[in-house]
């Protein structure tokens, strides 16, 4: 490139005007950038995050063949089975065909921003959504290399939120400085999407052959845990002690007020595309997910934190690991789970 | 830190707004010389903070490889410095001659090390194994300092320079250490000349004659060249040249042809971000590139081809190795040895050197068909100039294979294997069309792809783009350029890290 191509003919302007034109066209510059970072961001596809676009993918293929869906963490990933589920309903009285969407880690803000990506694919006959209540944990995401796991869920609707719940956390100034930071990194390159164009090109021209798990298409998404060697005697006897201390304290724990917002969005959101939502607490020993405390008015909520209500799913046989079920607790999980649904769905 | 990274976006804001916030040209130039530094450290300091609590705590072993780089820059300096001084000031012819002879010994010699002594040693050492003899000498653990090609060449243009009474040796250490450290072209070029750019330090820059449009569309230029065509390019050129001989002779065409954009694409994209970055704060560097692809003969391409190191090697080697002077023999000896030192200059490889030998015959052949050809009739000469560009393109091609010809060394037997030459080779049947085709071919779309490239810059060659442009209110320019930067963007491979599932 002869570098002297794109000099203009004029002269430099000159003047005390200079300084005020030099600001409208950075300003012009600025806004263009903005402009088009914000229509090609929103006409993009999903973007490409391992399994979980494939997941996605295959759900918008069949968008319109399901009336109910899961969305949360492993929780529901390894714990609900959408088949057996579907019988369960059944003979309760409810028919439903639902999908598991749920993915390892995903919790607030990614799950919500899932969500609300499949509400925005219509799909005809969503009725029913089951999400998992889980709060944003801070730090999750610190020291961690850059993914595209991370950056994804970064808009600015979720970039907000995080940014919120950042602001109202007793958190030491210079975390949240270093929070701040992160999450306004992130949301640059979502919105920026950098390479999103250089790889469709390279997977046009050479398509990747590299193998990916898709067995959960026909399992309706539901993954079953492969048995880890992490249930050990000393796992077990901390699931019973952790037990043991949930059943004799639960205290409810309060919504931050930043996630009470944002649950109260989605809501709307959700009964705006005319779904209903279900919330559910997945069997957990952790006292601090016990989100109970100035919940939205009218939420639906089924909680499995329960030790004493539902003993079989806080007995070593049913877990992998002490957060955990495994496949056998799935199926107990999926039951109870499908029979509090039917209760609920049953027109009264 | 590159051009290319975010990173260097927020470093060249800060030292922008800095160095035109400043009001002394001396105290611009201490800004600009230590922002140069800070971006030399960036390349091997890894974490400041862990380098800082390392140096504070004595554990120099802890520090990272090359933590001492600035050393070589500051001694380079410091000794061309007082080169400058011993040679004017200097009472006799021979004094003057013994001081350029410190600078160029010196300077060649810390290139010599860095950059060569492990080539000579393991070349020497598999050249006496050939004829039996087999020696013990054993190679350094040698890291080369960024940039030292450059800035070697840098500070022997300003003593020879001074030398040849052509420059006054500078009287303040700061501007030959700004010259000499300038960021823009520190590690990768132009190689700037002292005479053409210490007399722009002499004055104070002034704001109002800085062409921020024309720079800032050349830094976009070049960033789009590097970061977009060059890494795209190389999908194509990388799985090719794996393979040459597997491909189709059509496929070892377009494989071909995207390496030749990759390259250029790569280096001339880099030396406009260069050109750019310095003209934003007010210094014109040395054109590199001019449409080098477009050349009609071997000794053309070389005149448009990193200009800044062809016009150094031109005038401190070939014309000090007697240039165009002496007989038609002598003439040739200093082509073929400026080109093979040129080709060496490349990298410490024998690939490169090959490179440069060719290229040197090539000048040599050029030179004489030209004289040869002088008076040929008119259709001679209309035939020659439809087979010029063909011809001249075909064999910059083929030097281009040898740019990664790298030999490979097996880990077992300390050997150099032949590999890549043999690749090489095959690479240059495919795209000669000779020999047996292989079946392997690339989507035919991926043609349509150079096609564009090329058009856009044949279009840019004839000043096409360049006159649309310039017509264009600064608004608009500013708008094209937002809208044209957020696609770059997408076009920037990102090495996303393989998804790492964080147990909880």
């Amino acid at each position: 490139m002869n570098d002297s191509a794109f000099r203009p003919d004029r002269p430099p302007e000159r003047g005390p005007g200079a300084a005020i034109r030099a600001l409208l066209i950075v300003g012009c510059f600025v806004a263009a950038a903005a402009g088009a970072a914000v229509i090609i961001d929103s006409r993009l596809p999903f973007p490409p995050v391992p399994d979980i676009a494939s997941r996605f993918r295959y759900f918008a293929q069949h968008q319109n063949e399901y009336d109910t869906i899961f969305v949360g963490s492993s929780r529901f990933r390894h714990h609900i089975i959408p088949q057996e589920f579907d019988a369960e309903t059944a003979a309760g009285g409810v028919t439903t065909h639902s999908f598991n969407l749920g993915y390892s880690g995903m919790w607030p803000p990614e799950s919500f921003f899932y969500l609300r990506q499949v509400l925005a694919l219509h799909p005809a006959k969503l009725h029913w959504v089951v999400i998992e209540l889980m709060d944003y944990r801070f730090g999750e995401w610190e020291n961690k290399p850059l993914t595209m796991r991370l950056v994804y869920w970064h808009d600015w609707k979720h970039t907000a939120m995080v940014l919120r719940l950042m602001l109202e956390a007793s958190l030491p100034p210079i975390e949240k400085c270093r929070e701040l930071a992160t999450h306004l990194r992130l949301f640059f390159q979502r919105m920026l999407n950098p390479g999103r164009a250089a790889d469709w090109l390279v997977g046009r021209y050479f398509p990747a052959k590299d193998f990916e798990d898709s067995g959960w298409m026909a399992r309706s998404g539901f993954d079953p845990e492969i048995e880890l060697d992490e249930w050990t005697p000393a796992a077990r006897l901390e699931l019973a002690q952790k037990v043991e201390a949930v059943k004799k304290f639960l205290p409810p724990q309060p919504l931050r007020p930043g996630f009470a917002v944002a649950l109260q969005e989605l809501l709307n959101d959700l009964h705006r595309a005319g779904a209903e939502p279900i919330f559910v607490i997945a069997p957990t020993v952790r006292p601090a997910e016990n989100l109970v405390q100035g919940l939205p008015d009218g939420l639906t909520i089924f909680r499995f934190n329960q030790p004493e209500e539902y003993p079989q799913l806080y007995v070593p046989e049913t877990h992998y690991n002490v957060g955990h079920l495994n496949e056998e607790g799935a199926h107990e999980f999926t039951r109870l789970l499908a029979r509090r649904f039917a209760e609920h769905a049953l027109p009264r | 830190m590159l051009f290319v990274e975010f990173r260097f976006f927020v470093f060249f804001l800060i030292v922008f707004g800095g160095y035109w916030t400043l009001r002394g040209n001396t105290a611009r130039k201490w800004w600009l010389l230590l922002c140069s530094h800070t971006f030399y450290a960036c390349f091997f300091i890894g974490e400041p903070a862990e380098f800082l609590a390392h140096v504070t705590h004595g554990e120099w072993a802890q520090l990272p490889d090359g933590w001492w780089f600035p050393a070589v820059l500051w001694a380079s300096t410091c000794m061309d410095f007082a080169v400058g001084l011993g040679i004017a000031g200097a009472s006799s012819e021979a004094r003057r001659k013994a001081w350029l002879l410190v600078s160029v010994v010196v300077n060649v010699g810390v290139l010599g090390f860095f950059k060569y002594f492990n080539f000579f040693i393991t070349s020497g050492v598999e050249f006496l194994d050939w004829f039996g003899l087999h020696t013990s000498l054993h190679t350094l653990k040698i890291i080369l300092p960024y940039g030292v090609s450059f800035y070697t060449f840098q500070s022997l243009s300003y003593s020879i320079d001074v030398y040849r009474r052509r420059l006054e040796p500078v009287r303040r250490f700061l501007d030959l250490a700004f010259f000499i450290s300038f960021f823009p072209q520190l590690v990768a070029g132009p190689i700037v000349r002292a005479m053409t750019f210490l007399p722009q330090l002499l004055e104070k820059r002034v704001w109002a004659n800085v062409d921020v449009r024309g720079a800032v569309t050349l830094f976009f230029v070049g960033f789009v060249k590097k970061a977009c065509v060059s890494e795209l390019a190389s999908q194509f050129s990388d799985r090719f040249f794996a393979a040459p001989q597997k491909y189709t002779h059509p496929a070892a065409v377009i494989g071909m042809l995207f390496y030749a954009a990759q390259i250029y694409c790569d280096f001339s994209g880099y030396t406009d971000m260069a050109i750019a970055t310095a003209r934003l704060l007010g210094y014109e560097l040395t054109l590199n590139f001019d449409f080098p692809l477009f050349s009609r003969s071997v000794t053309e391409f070389w005149r448009r081809w990193h200009i800044s190191l062809s016009t150094w090697l031109r005038d401190y080697l070939y014309i000090s190795l007697g240039g165009n002077r002496g007989t038609k023999l002598f003439i040739w000896r200093n082509l073929l040895l400026t080109m093979l030192l040129g080709g060496l200059w490349h990298g410490a490889a024998w690939h490169y050197v090959l490179m440069g030998g060719l290229n040197g015959l090539a000048l040599i052949v050029h030179r004489e068909w030209a004289q040869l050809t002088e008076n040929a009739g008119a259709i001679f000469r209309r035939v020659m100039a439809v087979l010029a560009w063909p011809l001249t393109f075909y064999w910059i091609l083929v030097t281009f294979i040898l740019f990664r010809a790298a030999p490979t060394l097996n880990a077992k037997t300390h050997a150099f294997e032949a590999t890549a030459l043999q690749n090489a080779w095959a690479a240059v049947k495919a795209i000669s069309f000779i020999g047996r085709r292989g079946k392997l071919t690339f989507n035919m779309e991926s043609a349509g792809i150079l096609a564009v490239l090329a058009l856009l810059h044949w279009l840019n060659f004839h000043g096409v783009l360049g006159r649309w442009w310039r017509r264009l209110p600064d608004w608009a320019c500013a708008g094209l350029l937002g809208i044209g930067t957020i696609i770059a963007v997408l076009f920037v491979p990102v090495k996303y890290k393989p998804f790492v599932y964080f147990q909880f």
